[in-house]
């Protein structure tokens, strides 16, 4: 005969409603007859109960796989559904069948077997697993002993001798109540009493109704599966240890990303924070330098990051050329402030030398052969500033700043003048005043030279308030000019994608 | 399920939570740190200039950069990795930005060819179609370098004498220059070939309806004004800083100062395009006397003064390439 176990696996594994199906009519009358009792000979209830214990056997059956028989588990089953259902009956009953007992605590009549079906399934449940089993295929079942012993795995004889002891057991457990009855007389009536016959065509019923149920809950049996594998120690210990794993990348992963960044932003300040070599020793070795220098491929031409360039120390001459360039490209973005105090050469000379003490440049050959130059930066703004101020004088120094934030407004009021007179429309002094004053005013405080990238304006308002002092040729004027600030900023975004720059265009 | 075991799995989900949730914040400094060293890059950039280049970056020196190993050189290489973005190669690959490109180049068109209409006499429709073909012609060159990237780089990023033909300046459309023949002459694929025949036709078809439109002397005015444009940045230039400082140029000054910073260029006289990186401004600066009155020059002074160490410095930087 197949065990219960195989029986489940196939219903698991197959679906097999035929195995299920198998199992509902090995154990109905042991379910059913249970429930009988357990409900007081309602047979109604008692149905009910059965299919919903069978129901319940569907959903959990992934986790009852390791059950050579069920006979023990639907037992209990539909002995906890009966008392959760008839538990406040229950409480009374105990009650008066307590005094009960009490009453014929001495009695030496044999017990009355039917008022003490209650204590007898209290006795029942209080066994053994592997003793209560016996009892209930021997008994509930009404198997042979060879029966049992195909269920349980065991001899004939070993199953006689287990039955024989699981008996004595009950008998001495009933005893313990006060019930006293010789294991024969007990044997027949539990022969007597426990069985119950479930009515005719209960099996198909509870069957087709377990299995829909089970059905309509197809994910039940793959959760039932899931629980029963989350509950298995070997898995929890598994997923400790993945989870130890896990924690302990993600915290080395943390620790190198903080480092990274650090060290990124160090290498990167790196270039900011150079030490100069003294400029003779680089003067001095110029020549053999220069005869050895590689030829590097220029990002700007190769469109590639490349190998990067090797810089070498300018010569003395190049150095003084570019001192000088450096020092007129100042009086020329500062003409407008040095024309205003009226500096004198020896005062625009010191004014040259504060906003740029040494200019240093290196030098590096191109993959075409020729010669760029790169600035070496000083990294003191704090020292120009500090000797601006001692120059200007601290009014003098906050009029600097306020040169520089104000020059872009003045530039583009003078471009949209010079395409306008290229157009052969030339604006008047004053209009061009005005327009720089307008530029200025609608100027929305992003203004930045040094990065190179246009301003934003409000441009309609703009349009809008030049109309009262441009003429209607010259507005086109400042439309070039605003399409082409438009180019610009387009073209910075899309280049600096993460720039600041407003989307908005004129 | 016992307690126990919905306990531990319970657990498990808030350690997998907070994993996730450092794993995010990994991510965002991340971010957040190239970002900034994206705008440092940016920055440093601004002091690291090449300006034959028109001043596009290179990138720092990174043997002067810490040494290290592991993750810490990782991190420096990402930082040095870093590819300058192209104003060429945005501008061929990005549909908008090449619109927005040819909208501002022809809002400029009447600045740029206004001293020729000027000078010419065209009527007001003589003047709106030779303008639609200059568009035109500037178009179909744009497009036709755009399908090809040799080509365009080509038209683009030129240096030396291939400056002086310049078609597109990714940098300021408002720039003209005279349309022709751009190519460096190593271009030597079929796609080049194939691009450079365009371009020959759209010049041929331009030149040939020019010369319907203006007749055989207005159009070698025409040709003779194209080869001033490149020099055109500066009159505007001089323009803008004289105008700002209540001391305008008149439309006269405007014709005579094109004129003596051509002829102070090399390439011009001898017969080709203005180039302006070779404006000799010792040259310049004597012509431009004769040209701007003594209160102009006084504004001046500073440019051209700057012009003229800009040109000692950058001629020397080229002798030094000459005698590698």
């Amino acid at each position: 005969m197949i065990d219960d176990g195989s029986l489940l696996r196939a219903y698991i594994r197959a679906s097999s409603e035929a195995a299920f199906s198998q199992l509902v009519s090995r154990h109905l009358d042991l379910v059913y007859g249970t429930a009988l009792k357990r409900l007081g000979g309602n047979v109604h209830r008692a149905q009910d109960l059965t299919q919903r214990v069978f129901s319940d056997l569907a959903r959990k059956a992934a986790g009852l796989l390791h059950r050579k028989t069920l006979a023990g588990w639907l037992y209990l089953a539909a002995r906890q559904a009966a008392a959760e259902l008839m538990r406040a009956e229950q409480r009374r009953q105990n009650r008066e069948y307590q005094a009960h007992l009490m009453q014929e605590a001495n009695s030496e009549h044999a017990p009355d077997w039917l008022g003490l079906k209650p204590l007898l399934d209290q006795a029942l449940s209080e066994l053994k697993d592997q003793d209560r089993d016996l009892l209930l295929l021997r008994y509930f079942e009404v198997r042979t002993f060879t029966e049992i012993a195909d269920s349980l795995g065991l001899t004939e004889d070993a199953a006689r001798r287990r039955c024989d002891r699981a008996t004595q057991r009950l008998r001495a457990a009933l005893a313990h109540r006060g019930v006293t009855s010789t294991a024969s007389a007990l044997a027949v009536a539990l022969s007597n009493e426990a069985v119950v016959a479930a009515p005719a065509g209960l099996s198909i019923a509870i069957t087709g109704i377990a299995l829909a149920e089970a059905a309509s809950t197809a994910a039940t049996s793959v959760g039932a599966t899931m629980l029963h594998l989350m509950s298995t120690p070997k898995i929890m210990v598994g997923v400790t240890g993945v989870m130890i794993a896990i924690i302990a990348a993600s915290g080395f992963h943390h620790r190198r990303v903080a480092e990274e960044s650090r060290q990124a932003w160090a290498a990167a300040n790196s270039r900011l924070r150079l030490e100069r070599e003294p400029e003779e020793n680089k003067a001095g070795h110029f020549e053999q330098v220069v005869a050895s220098a590689p030829i590097t491929p220029l990002p700007s031409l190769s469109n590639q990051a490349g190998a990067p360039p090797a810089f070498l120390p300018a010569p003395p001459e190049l150095l003084k050329a570019y001192r000088s360039m450096q020092y007129a490209f100042w009086n020329r973005e500062f003409e407008a402030f040095i024309a205003d105090r009226h500096m004198t050469p020896e005062q625009i000379a010191q004014f040259d030398a504060a906003l740029d003490p040494s200019p240093q440049i290196e030098i590096f050959r191109d993959d075409h052969g020729r010669f760029g130059f790169s600035l070496v930066p000083d990294n003191i703004p704090h020292q120009r500033d500090e000797n601006l101020r001692a120059l200007l004088g601290p009014d003098g120094f906050d009029a600097m700043k306020a040169f520089k934030k104000y020059n872009e407004p003045d530039l583009l009021a003078g471009d949209v003048s010079a395409t306008a007179l290229l157009m052969g429309i030339p604006m008047a002094s004053d209009q061009v005043q005005q327009l720089a004053e307008l530029f200025a005013h609608c100027d929305r405080g992003r203004t930045n030279r040094m990065a190179g990238t246009p301003n934003l304006y409000a441009w309609e308002t703009m349009f809008k308030e030049a109309r009262a002092f441009l003429e209607e040729d010259q507005l086109s004027a400042l439309k070039a000019v605003s399409l082409q600030t438009a180019y610009r900023m387009h073209l910075a975004d899309v280049m600096y994608p993460k720039s600041h720059l407003s989307k908005e265009t004129p | 399920m016992t307690p126990r075991v919905k306990a531990f799995w319970g657990f498990v989900l808030l350690l997998a939570a907070v994993c996730v949730l450092l794993r995010c914040y990994d991510n965002r400094v991340e971010e957040q740190s190239g970002l900034a060293l994206e705008g440092l890059s940016q920055a440093q950039s601004r002091y690291i200039a090449h300006p034959d280049q028109n001043e596009e970056p290179v990138t720092a020196d990174p043997a002067r950069g810490p040494k290290a190993e592991g993750p810490i050189a990782k991190a420096a290489d990402q930082a040095k990795a870093y590819v300058w973005p192209q104003p060429s190669q945005a501008l061929r690959e990005n549909p908008k930005l090449q619109a927005a490109y040819l909208a501002a180049k022809r809002a400029s068109l009447a600045a740029a060819y206004g001293p020729l209409f000027r000078r010419l006499h065209l009527s007001l429709e003589q003047t709106q179609a030779l303008s639609e073909l200059i568009i035109q012609r500037e178009e179909n060159a744009f497009d036709t370098a755009a399908a090809v990237p040799s080509v365009f780089t080509s038209m683009t990023e030129s240096t030396g004498d291939a400056a002086a033909r310049l078609v597109i300046n990714p940098s300021d459309p408002a720039t003209y220059s005279a349309g022709r023949l751009p190519l460096d002459p190593s271009l030597q694929d079929d796609n080049t070939q194939a691009a450079v025949a365009l371009l020959r036709q759209g010049i041929e078809r331009f030149n040939a309806s020019a010369t319907a439109l203006l007749g055989e002397a207005n159009f070698k005015a025409l040709q003779e004004f194209e080869r001033t444009l490149p020099l055109q940045p500066h009159v505007r230039e001089f323009a803008s800083v004289l105008a700002l400082a209540s001391q305008p140029l008149d439309l006269a000054q405007v014709d005579a100062l094109s004129e003596a910073l051509a002829q102070a260029t090399p390439s011009y006289r001898q017969g080709g395009d203005a180039i302006p990186q070779s404006i000799n401004w010792d040259e310049a600066s004597v012509s431009l006397s004769s040209v701007l009155t003594p209160a102009q020059q006084t504004v001046l002074r500073y440019r051209l003064a700057y012009s003229r160490e800009n040109m000692h410095f950058f001629r020397q930087l080229d002798q030094l390439s000459g005698s590698k």
